[in-house]
């Protein structure tokens, strides 16, 4: 799933580690999230959202599971 | 983090049982290969020196993760790391993906190596066979458990 986290991060300027530890992942799962590579449950998705003080809708990319239904 | 706490505190007395339930266990197996020295004994040297080196293995993984635990109970920033890693929903799939893909893996070529034994040696045969049951059973009982879980 497409996401705007790499942006995000950028903008903030935060390293992957130091998001990952605000949101109780590993380092790993962040890069496999900017590289689309894991699609994040909810619970994650909330945290990161809620950490940028955005909803999950502006964070994750829902295009493609909308085009699914 | 003070569930992760108390949890950590219970699999240390836990692995501390383990550490001394080892030790008596390669103590054992040393006494018996000890005695069987010079005997026409079935037990193999092999199979002895095969069972103590897993159970030495097993002693020093326990002893490692102690200290890791013990640490991480000391240090705020290690506890966290450690919470992390133990609860990181993408190991968590890892895990599962890895558990469940080996686990159908292991099934067939069990079977095949049931079918294949039952031409060379019916003690290999029934042993593989009973394998093949008991994983077979679990993974139904486990699979009716969950479904009645979730």
């Amino acid at each position: 799933m497409k996401s705007k986290i790499r942006k995000l991060r950028k903008q903030h300027r935060i390293s992957q580690e130091e998001l990952a530890l605000s949101v109780g992942v590993t380092r790993q799962t962040i890069t496999s999230l900017e590289c689309e590579k894991y699609t994040a449950s909810l619970v994650l998705a909330y945290k990161i959202a809620n950490f940028f003080n955005l909803t999950i809708e502006e964070v994750f990319d829902f295009s493609e599971v909308e085009g699914d239904n | 983090m003070k569930k992760f706490k108390s949890d950590l505190n219970k699999k240390l007395k836990l692995m501390t049982f383990l550490v001394f339930l080892v030790a008596v266990i390669v103590f054992l197996i040393g006494f018996l290969s000890y005695k069987t020295v010079g005997t026409k004994s079935d037990v193999n040297d092999f199979i002895l020196g095969v069972q103590t080196g897993t159970f030495i293995g097993l002693e020093l993984v326990i002893i490692f993760k102690i200290r890791k635990y013990k640490n991480a109970l000391k240090d705020s920033n290690m506890l966290q790391k450690l919470y992390i890693e133990k609860n990181d929903e993408r190991n968590k799939l890892i895990l599962l993906n890895t558990h469940s893909t080996g686990l159908y893996v292991i099934m067939i070529v069990l079977s095949v190596a049931t079918i294949i034994s039952g031409f060379l040696n019916a003690t290999v045969f029934f042993t593989l066979a009973s394998v093949f049951m008991f994983i077979g059973l679990t993974v139904g009982f486990l699979g009716y458990y969950y479904s009645k879980k979730y």
